[in-house]
């Protein structure tokens, strides 16, 4: 589903030379759900990115799907991260003018889905995570959790097959961050969904089907 | 994506109050200059009503150090009126000329003379000038209804006088105008009573101020050099045979002067004329539409600051849409429609009160259609103006990169 050989990632500055990912190659399956922990700075989210072609890698391929995207200009990209991969946040994310079900329908806009179709879909993600009563209500007005599971809504709204998380339970608390693991939980068992999730934590990482640990921008085992 | 946008724009409407109100202002100076430059282009494009092509305008004035001693104003009336006739004669067996006309106002010229009249309770306004038979010729004058001054005029108990379309629907309304007198609403008591002016033709237009304004309620009252209620002509229009050198005017005013001593004389053509007159009108609105283009310049800049900054303050909401599948274009376009959605709605307030203008704007100078033009024009400039003033902070927004952007604090 995912792959990636020998990628590195080196951002560099006027003076600075910092290698963000260094000869990382990884495949993550069809129906896995993958955890990926490390400390902080050691390029954990940078994976993420380069995993859901935000970013391009310095060196190595990046595969999706069975198809390499280092040759895919803007627009081909953009196509792939919307109607193949969903995002979930660490800050969520979410557009504070825009209403929840609005923010839900984001992805849908730049599928050129019609209106009436949109405000379907988004209804029925907003059902699925358990927001029905709240399609009307603000970021503001909701929790973090709740928050949270909007962004996990406009994340499915498009069906991806892949879905990737950036400490998606990092603002939240422990309860609120179980139910929000337990929702990516059932989207990968019961819709067969790819998920990729970054994690500060080891007790959430162990109910995924296997760790990649990273340790200065390198997988360690 | 306009609907989305449009709500987008709704809900930050507090934030884009001040934006709106800049373009609102903006809008509103654009439209005084668009339906100045309308209006002036426009009447540009009617017809004068008279041809200034080989035609010259001599100045007659008393010579230095001549006055009119002790004579009575009738006696110096007559004598003037006599100069006058000796004057045209000598003119008009000129080789060159083909017909000469004494006048008290020459078109284009610096004076102007106007009559005002109650008429059912209205004010009506118009201008005149007083002028001899031969100006139809001279000037190819088009008398669209009765006939021109005559000599069939001649010993009539009125005055005859040839009025414009204009004056005639000021005055008469749809009625034929030939035939009636013209209002006059009467000098002092202590004075005699003045002749009627009777209309007898229409002409089609005489618009004489200049090239850029409009047409206007405009009376010619006939001038008769052997009647003593009338006063002399102090200028002469003269037209000349096509191809006459321009050193024609000095044989001209040697003539004159050889003819009537007591005078000076100045000659110009009339399309020189024409076109002093008209630099005067034009001056006078380039520095209008100047001050008007420093301030939308400085509009401009303003507004593209804000939306720079506007830019960078929605960095992570940018982020998150190439996240979810926008294009680096569909992110620039999102900057210059969301200025868009705030412009049109500037330009809806903005356009309803510019089309309350011509209720405000007197004499009918300005039309429905004229502020409807301005409108229109002045709405393209400000799309034109925000479109591109979004420009370059939508491509800024475009450069950014998804994953820096997300990142972003």
């Amino acid at each position: 589903m995912i792959r990636l050989e020998n990628v590195e990632k080196v951002y560099r500055t006027d003076r600075i030379e910092t290698i963000a990912l260094s000869n990382v190659s990884l495949d993550v399956a069809e129906g896995e759900f993958v955890s990926i922990m490390g400390p902080s700075g050691s390029g954990k989210s940078t994976l993420l990115h380069v995993m859901g072609l935000l970013d391009a890698p310095t060196k190595g391929s990046v595969t999706l799907n069975g198809r390499k995207v280092e040759s895919y200009f803007d627009a081909a990209l953009a196509k792939v991260r919307n109607a193949e991969l969903g995002f979930v946040f660490q800050t969520f994310h979410l557009v504070p003018d825009l209403s929840v079900l609005d923010n839900v329908e984001v992805p849908l806009l730049y599928r050129g889905t019609g209106g009436k179709e949109r405000r379907k879909r988004a209804e029925a993600a907003l059902e699925r995570v358990g927001l029905s009563a709240r399609t009307r209500h603000y970021p503001s007005q909701l929790s973090g959790g709740q928050q949270q599971r909007v962004a996990i809504a406009r994340a499915i709204v498009g069906a991806p097959r892949i879905l990737l998380a950036d400490e998606p339970t990092g603002n939240l608390d422990s309860a609120t961050g179980d139910d929000v693991l337990d929702l990516l939980k059932d989207l990968n068992t019961r819709e067969r969904c790819t998920v990729v999730m970054v994690t500060h934590d080891e007790r959430q990482a162990a109910k995924t089907h296997r760790t990649v640990r990273l340790f200065d921008g390198r997988p360690v085992s | 994506m306009t609907r989305h946008l449009f709500r987008l724009v709704w809900n930050r409407r507090r934030s884009h109050l001040l934006v709106g109100l800049e373009i609102l202002v903006s809008f509103l100076i654009v439209f005084v200059v668009a339906v100045l430059s309308v209006t002036t282009f426009g009447n540009a494009r009617q017809p004068v009503g008279f041809s200034v092509k080989d035609v010259t305008v001599v100045e007659a004035g008393l010579k230095k150090g001549m006055s009119g001693g002790d004579r009575s104003g009738e006696d110096q009336a007559g004598e003037d009126r006599e100069r006058m006739r000796r004057a045209l004669e000598a003119v008009r067996r000129l080789d060159g000329v083909e017909s000469a006309a004494g006048v008290y106002l020459a078109p284009y010229g610096s004076g102007n003379a106007r009559n005002a009249q109650e008429v059912s309770g209205r004010r009506i306004e118009y201008g005149y000038t007083e002028a001899t038979d031969e100006l139809l010729e001279v000037l190819k004058l088009q008398v669209v209804a009765g006939r021109w001054f005559s000599r069939e005029d001649d010993g009539r108990p009125y005055r005859a006088a040839v009025v414009t379309r204009e004056l005639a629907r000021e005055v008469f309304g749809g009625e034929d105008p030939v035939g009636k007198d013209l209002p006059d609403a009467g000098g002092p008591p202590e004075e005699p009573a003045r002749r009627a002016i009777r209309v007898v033709g229409v002409v089609a237009a005489y618009r004489e101020r200049n090239v850029y304004s409009a047409a206007e309620p405009f009376a010619i009252f006939r001038t008769d050099l052997s009647n003593p209620a009338d006063s002399a002509p102090s200028r002469i229009v003269v037209r000349l045979r096509p191809g006459t050198p321009r050193d024609f005017e000095e044989k001209l005013v040697t003539t004159l002067e050889a003819t009537v001593g007591e005078w000076s004389f100045t000659a110009e053509p009339l399309e020189v004329t024409r076109d002093s007159a008209a630099r005067r009108q034009l001056v006078p609105m380039l520095a209008g539409a100047l001050v008007g283009a420093f301030l939308m310049l400085l509009v401009a800049l303003g507004l593209t600051g804000v939306l720079w900054q506007n830019v960078t303050r929605r960095t992570r909401e940018i982020g998150l849409r190439r996240a979810t599948g926008a294009t680096a274009r569909h992110v620039a376009v999102q900057v210059v429609m969301e200025v868009w959605i705030v412009t049109a709605l500037a330009v809806l307030v903005g356009g309803a009160v510019a089309l309350q203008a011509p209720l405000f704007v007197p004499g009918g100078l300005l039309t429905a259609a004229d502020a409807l033009s301005g409108a229109a024009l002045a709405a393209l400039a400000l799309f034109a103006l925000t479109g591109l003033c979004a420009a370059y902070p939508g491509w800024l927004a475009a450069r950014v990169d998804p994953s820096e952007a997300l990142r972003y604090e």
